[in-house]
């Protein structure tokens, strides 16, 4: 049996590389993203996964909607209600996980706001945007309070998610047309 | 070299794919190295490496040079290969016991450690790797592997036992 100090010196003699049978260059290549200015399609995309995440994960088996084809779900222009930050009581981890996307959401509606503003020229047909991103973010506000209190709602989530979705899609297509304008 | 390398960082941070070849056949060797110490399977380690350098493709513009790229893409490299190593471990199906048969050390080319320690069971090769030849710590690769710091230890031990024993045999 080799001591110690023997193995030590053979290990101090390994080689720091070793070579790769076959060239794995093209298949990396084939995988790199040209990198991309921060412009608002990347950012997009981040956000529609990111609201996709949080809601598809901690539902299980909720199934996944459509996206909507028709305008904004008619929602009821009842007074000011208190957002979210509504205390209530919540028992059970999904109600945290719903509590966590309801913040990220919100997250996500402001930098979107601050993104849209930025925009130098505002294509026709999308003069009223802002309303619109008010109506959507409005909605959403008082479906989360009612999520609050029925965390479990499946009817409530899904309603929850297909504004997100026509939300989302709205912006997409205002800076698609902003881009091409 | 270190200057040249520098400049194909920065060219690659801005996107230059040439440059990033150029980064990937300097480094190539050492990556795929470290994967096939760790996974000890020649098309897994290819792999590793393929996805080690893509990683590090994505996370190069947050690369903000506190250390050398060499050592930033080490540790892009180990943790990728240490994925792939927990996967293997969720699908093994006996326990951890025997040393694996692996195609690999037939290879008559390479060195007599060099095949040991690819015949060297996968937790005990996995904290060899890491402590002995990437110098990682004991704390660092228990949480790297999801075992006890004791349990890197006394794999750490099992290794060096195998090894110096087999080593002798030929």
């Amino acid at each position: 049996m080799k001591t110690e100090q023997q193995l030590d010196a053979m290990i101090s003699q390994l080689a720091p590389a070793l070579e790769p049978q076959r060239d794995l260059w093209p298949d990396i290549s084939a995988r790199l993203e040209p990198r991309q200015r921060r412009g608002y399609g990347a950012w997009l995309g981040v956000a529609a996964a990111a609201v996709l995440t949080l809601w598809f994960w901690p539902q299980q088996l909720v199934q996944v909607p459509q996206l909507a084809q028709n305008g904004p779900v008619a929602v009821s222009n009842e007074p000011q209600v208190q957002q979210a930050e509504a205390q209530v009581p919540m028992a059970n981890a999904d109600v945290s996980l719903l509590a966590v996307s309801e913040q990220l959401s919100r997250q996500l509606n402001e930098e979107q706001t601050r993104q849209l503003k930025a925009l130098q020229k505002i294509p026709d047909g999308f003069s009223d945007w802002s309303q619109q991103i008010a109506i959507w973010n409005k909605a959403q506000a008082q479906i989360e309070l009612a999520l609050a209190f029925q965390p479990d709602n499946q009817k409530l989530i899904q309603q929850l998610q297909r504004l997100q979705q026509q939300q989302l899609s709205y912006i997409a297509k205002l800076v698609e047309t902003s881009e091409l304008t | 070299m270190q200057q040249q390398v520098e400049t194909w960082v920065n060219q690659a941070k801005k996107g230059d794919q040439q440059a990033f070849y150029q980064l990937y056949h300097q480094f190539k060797g050492r990556v795929y190295a470290i994967c096939l110490r760790l996974l000890a399977d020649r098309s897994q380690a290819e792999d590793a490496t393929q996805e080690a350098f893509v990683r590090a493709w994505q996370q190069l513009p947050g690369f903000r040079g506190d250390s050398s790229f060499s050592t930033w893409l080490h540790s892009i490299s180990s943790r990728t290969a240490v994925d792939i190593w927990r996967k293997n471990k969720v699908m093994r199906l006996v326990v951890d016991e025997e040393p694996e048969e692996q195609g690999y050390f037939d290879a008559p080319e390479m060195p007599q450690l060099e095949q040991a320690i690819l015949r060297l069971p996968a937790q005990a090769r996995a904290v060899f790797v890491l402590f002995a030849l990437e110098g990682y710590q004991h704390n660092e690769i228990a949480d790297l592997l999801g075992i006890a710091e004791g349990s890197s230890k006394a794999q750490y031990h099992r290794a060096r036992q195998l090894l110096r024993s087999w080593v002798d045999e030929n």
